[in-house]
């Protein structure tokens, strides 16, 4: 009926009739290609329409013009201008909740514009990838020497081993009382997916950890080297000490250092293991050979080994993109999805499952992990133009 | 994109929007990124400095963000934001006095011309096309090639038109008719007939 009603209309339309008719001309800007069988076929059926047709398109191709394109990082550049700007100009006590949330919540620097995000549509289990072992606890840890171990609590915890006092303290808390005259023993400092801690070492090394990490560390210094063992990611601010070198060590490699802070990443369940150095020098021995080639590292450089034969690749990097996490920021560029999912997994102790696809799919972004895991997958979504759906506990993310 | 998609779309950003002023601080940036290419492109209609027209977006979106309270309902936010973003342009104009506040239009204010010359390309059809686009356009005022933009381009409707140009309704419709008509003169002459194959054609 509707159809009967166009054709008539067809028939006699004049140029302007045409030019009104908002359809024809979305169909004209090529934003109609649902339309081409209809127009071809009025235009078949109806020839005497044919020129003032072609006059009516050439008119509307006339504004069709060349389309500007902004890249990411200027969109993003204005972005962060924009909430700066705005939360410059607005300082009254008045906003001050409202401003505040806001700069807890620049969550979404997106880099690509979707609005899929609110599309979350039902998902099945099959075709997704397992992302991550959920862990049973639930709180850090810190084991001392003795066996005794405290449960902290706090998402965020700082730990300190002041030398000076033998004290180690949790939080500001007294905890335990170092005899000075026994020699030195190991401790660890377990930190859950979902938490992150500080800890300031016996030399007043400062090593930051991140979620689903483990150190290993001797409640003092002494000997010619100073050790520890890390799984998992963590950054280092070591204390500068020519005559005592400190050393890293993971599944993998040994990191030698001086004085210096870098970031190193050895999770595990991943195959890559990466580390980036933020000033000073290290060096670096994959495989932990003895007859092993030394690799130098300098500022800005970042390395990413295969934990499977030690091949790796040097790069230079904007290194506040691989420190920030200490802050509760987390940026990533061109990184796998499925990478990014698995942070987020350990960082808010999540089980996430995907599809393939997320392996192939590289994105770019900042999220704020201050958030609640719900916005950041959102931004997640959106940034790679997927969507997520919760089921039974687990979190399925697909893209679209 | 089908009409079912923009409906769709359109119901998308109402709800944004909605959730933007609800004090969804992500809703205003999904807006943001949605909607930048599409506001630069308008804007460099109207100015050839791309910073200018990249500076006006941005005290767009802090004004947005300072005035969230005072919003009111937005029927259409694409037709909402360019409005603002071609009034803050005249704002901006005019406090910088470089150039001529759009309400007051001249020749130099809106250049529908701009991609053309640019787009001056090998390609014989698309010479052939620039020229004679220059030569239909080339009598018309900033004012007539602005209306036809909205009109063509954008896909507004003449309320929305006499909205963003700030005149009313019937001159807008009378303006549009009246340019549509000399253009069609200009096609009486016929000296574009034969040249133009549509991509819809080409593609077939």
């Amino acid at each position: 009926m509707k159809h009967h009603n166009m054709e008539e209309k067809f028939k006699k339309y004049t140029l302007e009739d045409f030019l009104d008719d908002p359809d024809f001309c979305s169909w004209a800007r090529l934003e109609r290609p649902d339309m081409d069988d209809y127009y071809l076929h009025l235009l078949a059926k109806y020839p005497a329409q044919k020129e003032t047709f072609q006059k009516a398109y050439k008119l509307v191709k006339l504004f069709d013009d060349e389309n500007l394109k902004t890249n990411l990082t200027r969109k993003l550049q204005i972005w962060e201008e924009i909430n700066k700007i705005y939360r410059n100009q607005s300082n009254s006590l008045k906003n001050y909740k409202l401003l505040f949330r806001y700069a807890a919540t620049i969550a979404l620097l997106v880099t690509i514009g979707s609005l899929s995000y609110y599309f979350i549509s039902t998902t099945t289990e099959k075709n997704f990838v397992s992302a991550y072992n959920r862990q049973d606890f639930t709180e850090t840890r810190l084991v001392l020497d003795n066996g005794k171990e405290i449960s902290i609590k706090d998402d965020k915890s700082e730990i300190v081993y002041d030398q000076g006092s033998g004290q180690v303290k949790v939080n500001d808390e007294l905890v335990q009382q170092i005899n000075g005259t026994k020699s030195a023993t190991m401790n660890q400092l377990i930190v859950p997916f979902g938490k992150q801690s500080k800890i300031v070492l016996a030399d007043q090394t400062e090593v930051w950890l991140n979620a689903g990490s483990r150190l290993v560390y001797p409640t003092e210094f002494d000997g010619d080297k100073r050790k520890v063992q890390l799984q998992g990611e963590a950054f280092f601010k070591v204390r500068k000490d020519k005559s005592k070198p400190f050393v890293v060590e993971t599944n993998n490699s040994n990191i030698k250092v001086l004085g210096t802070s870098f970031n190193v990443k050895s999770y595990p369940d991943e195959t890559m293991e990466e580390t980036v150095l933020v000033e000073g020098s290290i060096s670096l021995n994959l495989g932990k050979k003895i007859l092993g080639k030394d690799i130098l590292l300098i500022p800005e450089q970042r390395l990413v080994a295969a934990s499977s034969d030690n091949t790796y690749t040097i790069s230079k990097v904007n290194v506040h993109d691989y420190t920030s996490w200490i802050e509760g920021l987390f940026v990533f560029k061109d990184e796998p999805l499925a990478s990014v999912l698995m942070r987020i997994s350990r960082y808010y102790n999540l089980e996430i499952k995907w599809i393939n696809d997320a392996e192939n799919r590289k994105i770019s972004g900042k999220l704020d992990l201050k958030d609640d895991y719900q916005r950041v997958l959102n931004a997640l979504a959106l940034i790679s133009d997927g969507n997520y759906a919760k089921k039974d506990g687990i979190i399925y993310f697909r893209l679209n | 994109m089908s009409s079912m998609a923009d409906n769709e779309k359109t119901e998308l950003y109402h709800n944004i929007w909605q959730k933007f002023m609800e004090g969804d601080d992500d809703a205003l940036s999904s807006i943001y990124f949605e909607f930048f290419d599409l506001l630069l492109n308008f804007g460099m209609k109207y100015s050839c400095d791309r910073t200018f027209v990249e500076d006006c977006i941005q005290n767009l979106f802090v004004d947005l963000l300072k005035n969230r309270q005072k919003q009111k309902h937005v029927e259409n936010i694409r037709f909402y934001l360019m409005k603002a973003l071609r009034n803050q342009m005249a704002s901006e104009k005019r406090k910088t006095q470089k150039l001529i506040p759009i309400d007051q239009p001249s020749e130099a204010d809106f250049r529908i011309s701009y991609s053309v010359e640019k787009s001056l390309i090998a390609s014989e059809t698309d010479e052939m096309r620039s020229r004679f686009l220059q030569m239909v356009i080339k009598d018309l005022t900033a004012r007539q090639k602005e209306a036809l933009y909205l009109k063509f381009n954008c896909g507004f409707d003449y309320i929305q038109i006499s909205e963003l140009m700030q005149i009313s309704v019937e001159s807008t419709r009378t303006m549009v008719y009246r340019t549509l008509k000399s253009l069609k003169d200009t096609f009486g002459t016929d000296y574009y007939s034969n040249l133009i194959l549509f991509s819809f054609f080409r593609s077939l």
